[in-house]
């Protein structure tokens, strides 16, 4: 048998996968599923889903935390989503219900995959585990089984009782939103991690997003505090969930999300000027993460800050 | 043992070792301090080491030795070892053009030990059959999460004694199957890929039959007969295996296994 020596003589180089957004956002194509992590108005990996649009992708399938939030609904406003899985798409009271989302599922324009937040836990936790189904009583007798027909009543085995099988439910990427991250790709988050180690877990590849990236020392300074170990790429994003909040870093920039309601409004009421002048203005316009914060003011900035200290 | 199980490492596998870990951990170590910076190692009872060459100093006794952790980036719950931190695969990301197999593995290798090992690759960690009121008249020490691990990764068996109360005809009981139970029941992946003896090394040919590949220096065929309880066949590319090398041999010592653990 060949099993030949080993030296150190070549030794490659640790791989680092720090990138610009542009180049992580490319590594996405059209049709590919995607899961965005973070949950409600915290920690989503804005800089990423603006490229996307920038991008122009169309046919995503996109797999929201299971609480997503209005960066699924941008998304969808923008034309780049064939199917969106996730019970809920809003923003609590900022908009109950995502206004493009609403507009779109109510006009066929996207599919909508009828689910609920531990269904679809259980179906990325079959996909993390190498099974091909898990099993779960939420949604028992509900409409939501008629309404999705993958998942499929059955009795267990051992007491007889009814519950839903539910498939693995695979992604191409999961994109999320980190605090800290080393060029290797280990992120640690900030505060609360909400579905997002499960969620990097399902998918075949993970890109971060991160408020600074430190030195891969800082990171086994506390390795408890690792979420995901595995990043296949890392980008550098200071108030990269804006306007959303990065836990631990800053709190929700309420007027801009108000500023991105109001136009999905306009989206809704078929205001497409309206809408395509928000797009253009926020996301379509400034080439990258770093233009778009230079459209902000920066006391602004510093206010949602220190907001999370108040 | 612990250099013919580094020299099969791909830079970039994850490679998982459970308890009694002092030979593949050092196998690990060794390759990734020589040729594979990018594997990652998760150690069963505490955390993942990732890329630690500049910092392991020593080899642990215990898969939880807590000192480990100043080498880890990352440390999780036991139980989360089935569930979510299995590396994303990505594979060809790693390079070698190999399909992701994140849907389907926890890990690439591990290693597994054996009180029994038969020719079809089953390996005993539960007891010897009794013929009394115990099932056992020898009980094992339990077959831990080998059973549970090898359907997420590639196993490799590994024992410590060479001899025919080790490698047997059939085993009394079965913790973990060879190639043939693999694929009667599905498993993902392709079952174990050696049995790795101080004296030699066995593989599996296409068709599941186990075959003498590799003898250590030393060891001739006809003694491996004699101490193999099993019937096998020659590899048409039986070769010995080339002894460690100074490089090697000096890296494992001085800066692995200072303490001399694997000379015990």
């Amino acid at each position: 048998m060949k099993l030949d020596p080993i030296t150190r003589a070549n030794r490659p180089e640790r791989r680092q996968v720090l990138m610009q957004e542009e180049d992580a956002a490319a590594l996405i194509n059209n049709g590919d599923v995607i899961i965005v992590g973070g949950f409600g108005t915290v920690n989503h990996p804005m800089p990423i889903i603006r490229a996307l649009v920038r991008r122009n992708l169309k046919q995503l399938t996109v797999i929201g935390a299971a609480t997503a939030g209005l960066e699924i609904d941008l998304l969808i406003g923008a034309g780049c989503v064939r199917k969106v899985i996730a019970p809920y798409i809003g923003a609590e009271l900022h908009a109950p219900i995502g206004h493009c989302f609403r507009r779109a599922a109510e006009a066929g324009d996207i599919e909508v995959y009828e689910t609920t937040e531990y269904l679809l836990y259980s179906q990325l936790e079959a996909a993390a585990r190498g099974l091909g189904f898990m099993s779960w009583r939420g949604g028992v007798g509900t409409s939501i089984p008629e309404l999705n027909p993958d998942y499929v009543p059955f009795n267990d085995p051992i007491n007889g009782e009814p519950y839903l099988a539910v498939p693995a439910l695979h992604a191409d990427w999961a994109i999320l939103h980190v605090g800290q991250a080393d060029v290797f790709g280990n992120g640690q988050h900030g505060g609360a991690r909400f579905g997002d180690r499960l969620l990097s877990r399902a998918a075949e590849r993970v890109m971060l997003t991160a408020e600074r990236i430190v030195p891969n020392s800082e990171i086994r300074k506390n390795p408890w505090a690792t979420s995901v170990a595995y990043g296949d790429v890392v980008v550098e994003a200071p108030y990269g969930a804006h306007p959303f909040a990065s836990h631990g870093f800053y709190v929700e920039d309420e007027d801009a999300i108000a500023e991105y309601v109001a136009a999905s409004v306009s989206y809704r009421k078929g205001d497409m000027t309206a809408w395509n002048g928000y797009l253009q203005q926020r996301v379509r316009g400034p080439a990258n993460h770093a233009a778009y914060l230079s459209t902000l003011r920066p006391d602004g900035l510093a206010a949602l800050v220190n907001a999370v200290h108040a | 043992m612990a250099v013919a199980l580094a020299r099969d490492i791909v830079d970039g596998e994850r490679i998982i070792s459970g308890a009694h870990t002092e030979i593949s951990f050092a196998a690990a170590m060794l390759a990734q301090k020589m040729h594979a910076p990018n594997i990652k190692l998760q150690l069963g009872g505490t955390c993942f080491l990732v890329n630690v060459s500049d910092l392991v100093v020593r080899l642990p006794k215990t898969s939880t030795d807590y000192r480990m952790l100043r080498w880890a980036e990352i440390a999780y719950d036991h139980m989360e070892t089935f569930m979510y931190f299995g590396a994303p695969g990505g594979r060809a990301y790693y390079g070698g053009g190999r399909p992701c197999t994140n849907k389907y593995f926890v890990g690439d290798k591990f290693f597994a030990g054996g009180i029994q090992v038969d020719g079809e690759g089953n390996a005993n960690m539960i007891g010897l059959k009794g013929e009394g009121r115990s099932p056992f008249r020898f009980r094992g020490p339990g077959s831990v999460g080998i059973p549970d691990i090898v359907t997420v990764a590639t196993p490799y068996i590994f024992v410590t004694h060479h001899d025919r109360r080790t490698l047997v005809p059939k085993v009394d009981y079965v913790s973990m199957h060879g190639p043939k139970g693999w694929r009667r029941y599905k498993y993902p992946g392709h079952g174990p890929k050696w049995i790795i003896t101080p004296r030699a090394i066995f593989t599996f040919g296409a068709d599941g039959h186990v075959q003498l590949s590799g003898t250590f220096a030393g060891t001739s065929v006809d003694w491996v007969r004699e101490n193999t309880g099993f019937p096998f066949v020659l590899d048409p590319g039986l070769s010995e295996i080339i002894e460690p090398t100074g490089e090697e041999l000096d890296v494992l010592r001085q800066e692995i296994d200072p303490g001399g653990l694997l000379r015990h």
